[in-house]
């Protein structure tokens, strides 16, 4: 294991009250869960938009149903 | 800018926030494969076919739904998964997810789940999955589950359907084939969740849940499930007559099932249950007595998914050879 370095040194904040680093915990993880809600957002309209196009190209007779 | 103090609710600052793994943990990603997998067997056995894309959706859709379901049981069962070895790591008991966001991921995917099943396959899919949704969330989890020793009895009809909407997926319709995949889980499911019952049995004591060793003994549970186990496994052969099953059917359905019978026959001889649960937590944790029973639920899975896998490679993979009973489908 090679010695913490300066770079790693400056990603402490020490100068944070335990809540205060509980506060960035609590929303950093709130926000990685509203990109995950935005991402199933885009997935379930991509899904229904898949569903579309399959739709319309099998009722215009470009493939059997 | 700085983001204000009341952005936040006081509690859920100090709680551990939740992340991803937990709404996955939320879903029962076990109990979601085995339904996907007998889904897809119920889908490629049918005698028909939508758009590959369309069935993928239709599949996904059905995990969905699994999921919101198990999500939608972890809400209201939070108090007595807390008292339970097995459950009190699942992630509403550890307050990593709180019972509303559960009851709300539940119901959104829930919803999500039967709009993508109604537009990529059909009504009647759509409408099983939604009704499983329902049986599975609010008359086994709600109504039964506290109230009856039955509770696993009926409430097995939640995990049948699966097969059943696939083959509704495939079709548009349920024919006999389908009702007999339906039967076959639905039978399956007593042997399977009593042999867990059995060496579990403290758990659900202490939770207040009325399993059947709880309420009615570990001798008269070795009994039905030995008698659960006489009907299932000649039950489990009748996809042959219909001409559902073939030759690889015959030999998963009739071998499968008389080590099924051997392995019932012994823990109804054991004393499995007799002592109470195993001191640890794990599922597969057993105490020396309880061995046989342990065993019987781990090779209920096997014995399940052989059955299904054996339709998925006569009808996905072209492995049919007809016996000669029954119309071929």
């Amino acid at each position: 294991m090679s010695e913490p370095t300066v770079q790693d040194a400056s990603k402490t904040t020490p100068d944070l009250t335990p809540e205060e680093q509980a506060r960035r915990a609590f929303e950093k993880a709130r926000d990685r869960r509203n990109k995950m809600i935005a991402l199933g957002l885009v997935a379930f309209a991509v899904l229904i938009f898949t569903i579309t196009a399959i739709r319309l190209y099998q009722n215009t007779g470009g493939a059997a149903g | 800018m700085t983001t204000p103090v009341s952005s936040a609710p006081a509690d859920a600052v100090t709680a551990a926030p939740a992340e991803w793994g937990d709404y996955l943990a939320l879903m029962k990603p076990r109990v979601m494969t085995l339904v996907v997998f007998t889904a897809f067997a119920g889908y490629v056995a049918a005698p028909g076919s939508i758009h590959p894309v369309m069935a993928a959706i239709a599949i996904f859709a059905l995990a969905l739904g699994a999921g919101a379901a198990g999500a939608l049981n972890m809400a209201y069962d939070a108090d007595i998964d807390a008292r339970m070895r097995r459950t009190r790591k699942r992630p509403v008991p550890q307050g990593k997810v709180s019972v509303s966001d559960a009851y709300g991921f539940g119901i959104v995917g829930a919803a999500l789940s039967v709009i993508l099943m109604a537009l990529s396959a059909n009504y009647v899919a759509a409408g099983l999955l939604a009704f499983s949704i329902f049986f599975y969330a609010v008359i086994y989890t709600m109504g039964l589950k506290r109230r009856t020793p039955q509770n696993i009895v009926i409430g097995g009809a939640a995990g049948a359907f699966p097969p059943m909407i696939g083959w509704a997926a495939a079709t548009g319709s349920v024919s006999l084939d389908a009702v007999i995949l339906f039967a076959i889980i639905f039978l399956w499911t007593p042997p399977h969740s009593w042999a867990l019952a059995l060496y579990k049995s403290g758990d659900y004591a202490d939770a207040g849940v009325p399993m059947m060793p709880v309420a009615k003994g570990a001798a008269r549970t070795r009994l039905e499930i030995l008698i659960y186990s006489l009907i299932l496994v000649p039950f489990a052969v009748a996809p042959v007559f219909t001409g559902l099953g073939g030759a690889l059917y015959a030999v998963a359905s009739v071998g499968g099932g008389a080590l099924f019978l051997i392995m019932a026959v012994r823990v109804w001889q054991s004393k499995a249950g007799e002592a109470g649960s195993a001191e640890e937590g794990a599922l597969y944790a057993v105490r020396k007595g309880d061995r046989h029973a342990r065993d019987l639920f781990a090779y209920s899975i096997g014995y399940l998914a052989l059955l299904f896998a054996a339709l998925i490679a006569e009808h996905g993979l072209g492995a049919h050879v007809a016996l000669g009973f029954g119309g071929a489908s």
